[in-house]
């Protein structure tokens, strides 16, 4: 068994620090639009780019230590292998090391979750925030597995009523509310619940 | 003596009618904005600064004082209850006290946290009332190195808390501060890191990647975990702790308050860094400090303490030297300016009456925060019987919210929600969280500091060691990694070393 064959889920493990490595290298050639002059405004020792640069080495520090520190337990993890596959394997002990699958993240749920929120949050300028509001807390409630729809109904429009009060009566928050005639109809529906 | 009738008089001027109901009117408010995400108490309290032109000066600093005790502790409820800091400071309460509140031990977590913020603020108030002329000339030796130094002591106690994977957990810290140093440079104007999008100039709020990498993975993790029946963290003890229970966290509450006092006087530290030091002190020293992170009552008791310790004593070098070292106590320094009263040691001697009532308010804030506090987090408690699915619903859309309310920015939301997707990724990968929040939270702090420092002593790297109170500061910053790092990286080999000679073990 070769050393990557046997490592073969810790050595993808690998990929985390060397990425960072090349996102920090990478990034050090980005961290002003004119470096030439990012460089001419420094006085003395530091400058602009000081303070960013001096992260993105240390960055590009850890990230290269991580990767020793790796490499070298599995280089460590393979020698010890090679030993114990020498020696007459005591009774009782695992035949081989099972590899625990972690089981989290398996949930399509999550994931569908996150693209749920993430739709909320771009179509908040579109729809206002009142509409996405509604619509999402109706969604969010559907993908829960509540399928009751007048629960739905008064959940969101209570707690989105709720919300509003808070944050734009009370707080003064200039909320989003949408564009076009969503923007009229919000303007309304503010007027009528004694918004503004 | 004469401090004593001084505090008197104080005291007779904080229970007239008119100030006592506006310190506890301030006092509630001050606890309900700092527990929902998305108001800070510092925005309650900038907003209640034109209202303040309708009283008396001294009526207007009882008032922003209560909103001032109440704001610091209000953090902690949201951070409790729905892993969402509602303060920076707030942060640590989220380690320990959100695991607890996962147990269904909401109500214990939360009366842990007042009486442990409560000691801290009394304790503190004392401290500013006998302790003031003393500090106001220890903090005047104070100038941007020391400030630095402090700063640099906050971020390298997160060695404590992620000792067993320190380089990890260093490279999080060092990401967390490239994403503070996005934005317009202070010192020069330059953009850095904003790759020609304009959203990028301003930088990237601290806030806004709290709430994504907290609150929005925490949310769906728990859409993924329950159906919609079952109540948050299985069945729910409503259990107070016992006085005795409370008592035997005197050494953490202590150690906490100790440690907020010191660091709250130096201004620009603050609430944030007294809490994050407290919590990393505390795990090194406690019995229990492995299990921190997993509901431990010590982690939860010790940033309490630290963060209210710190009010009393950052209004230490503001009444004394008129230094503001926060955003709250600028708005109190501005009221007390709006006011035509100056802040300056002359101060004392001129308007005694103002001061002492000044402590006194602060102390029966503390008091009265029990109060307050009880009455909000019982509120918020009864969260925790909503359905999952539909707390869930909202925790998205008070951080969508508490995003946009940052700056009133749609691009803020944008990036809260892209925290939140990377949040959630690094939880699977188990790549450590805090200390990236950390970094961005302390590290333009950091670079402010450091930059300034350059510029004001000729760009002599050597004054951060050659001052006696920052050399000081950063050779207990050594000392610090040292201590929480050498006996990890021993119990690390010797584990290495008897995987290596059994390798079954290992499996």
């Amino acid at each position: 068994m070769t050393f990557f064959q046997l490592h073969k889920k810790s050595v993808r493990g690998l990929l985390a620090p060397s990425l960072f490595l090349i996102g920090a290298t990478v990034l050090l050639r980005f961290v002003a639009e004119d470096l030439e002059m990012a460089t001419g405004m420094a006085r003395g020792i530091a400058g602009p780019i000081t303070w960013p640069n001096i992260m993105l080495y240390l960055i590009m520090f850890c990230a290269a230590a991580w990767l020793l520190v790796d490499l070298i337990g599995l280089t460590l993890d393979y020698r010890a292998h090679q030993q114990f596959s020498a020696r007459p394997r005591r009774a009782g002990a695992p035949a081989s090391a099972a590899p625990a699958e972690a089981a989290e993240g398996g949930d399509m749920r999550i994931w569908v979750g996150l693209a749920i929120i993430m739709i909320y949050g771009f179509l908040i300028p579109i729809l206002g925030f009142m509409f996405a509001t509604l619509l999402f807390v109706a969604v969010w409630m559907l993908l829960g597995g509540i399928r009751k729809p007048f629960m739905i109904s008064l959940v969101s429009v209570i707690g989105t009523t709720v919300l509003l009060y808070i944050f734009v009566k009370l707080a003064l928050m200039p909320l989003e509310r949408g564009l076009g005639i969503l923007d009229q109809i919000t303007l309304a529906i503010y007027r009528f619940l004694h918004l503004i | 003596m004469e401090t004593l009738i001084n505090l008197s008089h104080g005291m007779l001027n904080a229970f007239d009618p008119l100030n006592l109901g506006l310190m506890l009117l301030g006092l509630a408010v001050g606890v309900i904005a700092g527990a929902l995400p998305g108001i800070s108490f510092v925005n309650a309290m900038a907003m209640a600064l034109p209202f303040t032109y309708l009283m008396s000066p001294l009526t207007a600093m009882v008032f922003l004082g209560g909103i001032y005790a109440g704001g610091v502790f209000g953090g902690s409820i949201s951070s409790i209850l729905i892993n969402i800091p509602g303060t920076p400071a707030s942060l640590p309460s989220c380690w320990d006290g959100y695991p607890m509140t996962k147990r269904g031990e909401s109500t214990r977590a939360l009366t842990i946290a007042i009486s442990a913020s409560a000691t801290g603020g009394i304790a503190s108030a004392l401290l500013l009332t006998f302790g003031a002329p003393p500090f106001a000339k220890f903090a005047l030796t104070f100038d941007q190195p020391e400030f630095f130094a402090a700063t640099f002591l906050g971020l390298v106690s997160i060695i404590a808390i992620a000792k067993s994977a320190p380089i990890v957990s260093f490279l999080s810290l060092f990401v967390g501060m490239a994403i503070g140093s996005v934005g317009v440079d202070s010192l020069y104007g330059l953009p850095r890191l904003t790759f020609g999008v304009p959203s990028l100039q301003n930088g990237i709020n601290f806030v806004v990647v709290m709430i994504g990498l907290f609150a929005l993975s925490e949310v769906v993790e728990m859409l993924g975990k329950t159906s919609h029946g079952e109540a948050l963290g299985g069945k729910l003890k409503f259990k107070m702790p016992t006085f005795k229970e409370l008592w035997s966290l005197k050494g953490a509450a202590g150690r906490g308050t100790a440690l907020g006092c010191m660091i709250g006087v130096i201004p620009g530290a603050g609430a944030t860094v007294g809490a994050v030091i407290a919590y990393g002190v505390e795990k090194q020293v406690s019995p229990r400090g492995k299990e921190f992170g997993t509901g431990v009552e010590a982690g939860l008791a010790a940033p309490e303490a630290a963060k209210n310790a710190t009010t009393g004593a950052a209004m230490i070098p503001l009444l004394t030297l008129g230094i503001p070292g926060s955003a709250a106590t600028a708005i109190m320094l501005a009221a007390m300016v709006l006011h035509g009263v100056n802040p300056g040691p002359l101060l004392f001697s001129t308007q005694t009456d103002m001061v002492y009532t000044i402590f006194a308010s602060l102390l029966l804030a503390n008091i009265f925060m029990i109060g307050a506090g009880v009455l909000v987090a019982r509120g918020f408690s009864s969260l925790m019987k909503v359905p999952p699915t539909i707390l869930g619903a909202f925790i998205v859309v008070l951080s969508v919210l508490g995003a946009y309310g940052v700056r009133n920015n749609i691009f803020d939301v944008y990036v809260c929600l892209i925290f939140g997707v990377l949040g959630y990724i690094m939880k699977i990968v188990k790549f450590p969280t805090a200390p990236l929040v950390l970094g961005v939270i302390l590290g333009p702090l950091a670079e402010r500091y450091f930059m300034t420092s350059l510029a004001n002593y000729d760009n002599d790297l050597t004054i951060f060691f050659t001052r006696p109170i920052s050399g000081s500061i950063l050779a207990f910053a050594a000392l610090f990694v040292l201590w929480a790092l050498v006996p990890e990286m021993k119990a690390k080999l010797r584990r290495r070393q008897a995987e290596l000679n059994d390798p079954v073990l290992e499996a």
